[in-house]
């Protein structure tokens, strides 16, 4: 039984500026709620402009998004950026901000544009912090961290502002073992507490690690979509990338394995 | 949960600015070259009838005015530093100190030095930069909006600047060409109380719009998508606090002339004890600029029996203070 989605999109159909190469063709898919959703593909394949389209801030040329059943159309920004977060890849951090008030911006959602947080903003990025196991970086300068303890802060960044869906691009990317099971532990612990995750990478064994439904994609097409135990074959993994792709299990997990 | 060494909470930092500010104010009302160079004795403002019409209806209005000035000026260069990501940003850049010395040069030259005229023409075309690069930048096929507002800010301003070149060359040497050059220096020698009322409620009222989106402004730093993702709407957020920022430049720059590196040095002073949340910084920068602007203009007409050009005095101490902290930037980069 599929819980009712958070996300959908019907024949989605967009392209930059309105002309150029279609970059999602005749998309549609459900995001659970409550699911870890991997969206797979090579690069260049889609993934993050369908990203930045369940974000709401890319509009479709045609086809219909809804968010928990309503159209996209009747929602603020503000209820919008309460409802569905974003981790991003690469954020460029140009001034010399704190990992605390970085993480407090993640209340903005909650604030008017003319406000200032409270202490009670100040508390839950606390607590944001501490639940990403960053207290120790409370007052270190953002831009001299490491980029895996970057992506942490980022992530604690989105717990601070308590999305019901959490859309991360590439969180697994460019980090060393060790960052990579504390990222997971730490999206674990999120989707436990009833957090919608949706994720892109464009490797399949991370995406494998972590996720129960799957949306795969190439060239902007759909190849497969739905629980991780009906996608998750050879067969549409070799479509998605182009290659002839095996998989191995080892301790019931599966392996996906390149060719070569 | 409080932190075992916290430092003083900003607001007691800034209200001390505050009251320094305050003081500085004061404290200059005293400082000029009557009845005698640099500082008039207290009791004299008792006694001395002209020394109480010269404190009334000479120095408190050019004193608000310079405070105005750094107040603004200092105000919008940290804006625009945050919007366009880029330290080195200062507040004429768009288009507008180049608009406002063509629109004053070529008054100068068609129409004569009438003061109200010069200041309107002055901010009008300042205006008219801004809204020439903010134009052109929509049709720069490249880059993100940071880059293409910026390359579109430089190639307005050249071609304001070259204006300005032809009006120069055609402009009478003896008469139009120093009132041009004069202008073009800066200064606050002719500020009156009408000065003052035309631009206090232009600056004071862009100082509110940025000061109301002080905090949110950290928002606006941030890569498209994240502040979208925050409930932002980026592009016109940054489109309402940069409209702000340069509407307080123009009544500003119309009425003092090209003042130059007050906007791109407070900023980065207010950093230096702030840090980089604007929601402290931004309120630091206008108090800062503010004293900075009263300071340089109390040297500007007092140091020498003559007036010195305003934006001689902030280039001088602004370059100090520029390299200053640069060189204390890189031993404490080093230290740590």
């Amino acid at each position: 039984m599929t819980p009712a989605p958070v996300v959908s999109l019907r024949n989605i159909h967009f392209r930059y500026n309105g002309s150029g190469e279609e970059i999602l063709q005749n998309l549609s898919l459900d995001i659970p709620g409550g699911s870890v959703t991997s969206i797979l593909g090579p690069n260049g394949s889609g993934k993050t402009t369908l990203l930045f389209v369940m974000l709401g801030m890319l509009t479709p040329q045609s086809g219909e998004v809804h968010f928990e059943g309503k159209p996209s159309t009747g929602f603020s920004r503000a209820s919008l950026s309460r409802l569905i977060g974003l981790v991003p890849q690469g954020e460029r951090i140009s001034f010399n901000f704190t990992v605390f008030e970085y993480v407090l911006m993640g209340r903005a959602p909650h604030l008017g544009t003319l406000s200032t947080p409270t202490g009670l903003d100040e508390d839950i990025a606390r607590q944001a912090l501490e639940q990403a196991g960053l207290t120790g970086l409370k007052n270190r300068i953002i831009t001299a961290l490491s980029s895996g303890e970057r992506q942490l802060v980022t992530i604690a960044r989105a717990l601070a502002q308590q999305p019901r869906v959490l859309l991360l691009d590439e969180p697994l990317t460019h980090l060393d073992l060790n960052n990579r099971s504390k990222v997971l532990a730490l999206l674990r612990i999120l989707n436990q507490n009833g957090t919608t995750l949706v994720l892109t990478t464009h490797d399949p064994n991370a995406a494998a690690s972590i996720a129960n439904h799957m949306v795969m994609m190439h060239s902007g097409k759909l190849i497969a979509a739905g629980h991780i135990q009906d996608v998750l074959s050879a067969e549409n993994l070799s479509a998605t990338y182009g290659l002839p792709i095996e998989i191995a299990h080892i301790d019931g997990r599966p392996i996906i394995l390149p060719p070569g | 949960m409080p932190e075992k060494t916290s430092p003083s909470p900003p607001q007691r930092t800034l209200l001390l600015f505050g009251l320094i500010a305050l003081a500085v104010l004061a404290v200059s009302l005293f400082i000029g070259r009557y009845p005698q160079p640099y500082l008039m004795p207290p009791r004299i403002l008792v006694e001395d009838t002209l020394a109480q019409r010269l404190v009334l209806y000479l120095r408190l209005p050019r004193l608000l005015m310079a405070f105005l000035m750094g107040m603004a000026l200092s105000a919008a260069g940290f804006v625009m530093q945050m919007v366009f990501r880029n330290p080195l940003v200062s507040p004429g850049f768009l288009g507008v100190s180049q608009g406002a010395a063509f629109g004053a040069a070529l008054t100068i030259l068609w129409i004569g030095q009438t003061a109200v005229i010069i200041q309107v023409m002055a901010a009008l075309f300042a205006f008219g930069g801004m809204l020439l690069s903010f134009l052109l930048a929509r049709y720069i096929r490249f880059g993100g909006w940071h880059l293409r507002l910026v390359l579109a800010g430089i190639a307005i301003s050249a071609l304001f600047s070259s204006g300005v070149g032809v009006i120069k060359y055609l402009a009478d040497p003896l008469k139009e060409l120093p009132d041009i050059v004069f202008w073009m220096l800066g200064g606050l020698y002719s500020i009156t109380w009408d000065d003052v009322l035309l631009v206090a409620p232009i600056v004071l009222i862009s100082a509110l719009v940025m000061y109301l989106m002080r905090w949110r402004l950290n928002i606006l730093t941030l890569n498209d998508e994240s502040a979208y993702s925050l409930g932002a709407a980026p592009g016109r957020e940054r489109f309402v606090i940069l409209f702000a920022a340069v509407a307080g430049t123009a009544a500003v720059i119309a009425v003092s002339g090209l003042v130059s590196w007050i906007g791109l040095i407070v900023p980065h002073i207010a950093r230096r004890v702030f840090g980089a949340d604007s929601q402290y910084t931004l309120p630091a920068s206008m108090l800062i600029g503010g004293v900075f602007g009263v300071v340089c203009d109390n040297i500007a007409r007092s140091l020498l029996a003559g007036e010195i050009p305003l934006g001689i005095i902030t280039s001088l101490l602004g370059a100090a203070v520029f390299v200053l902290i640069f060189v204390s930037h890189h031993a404490a980069g080093k230290s740590t």
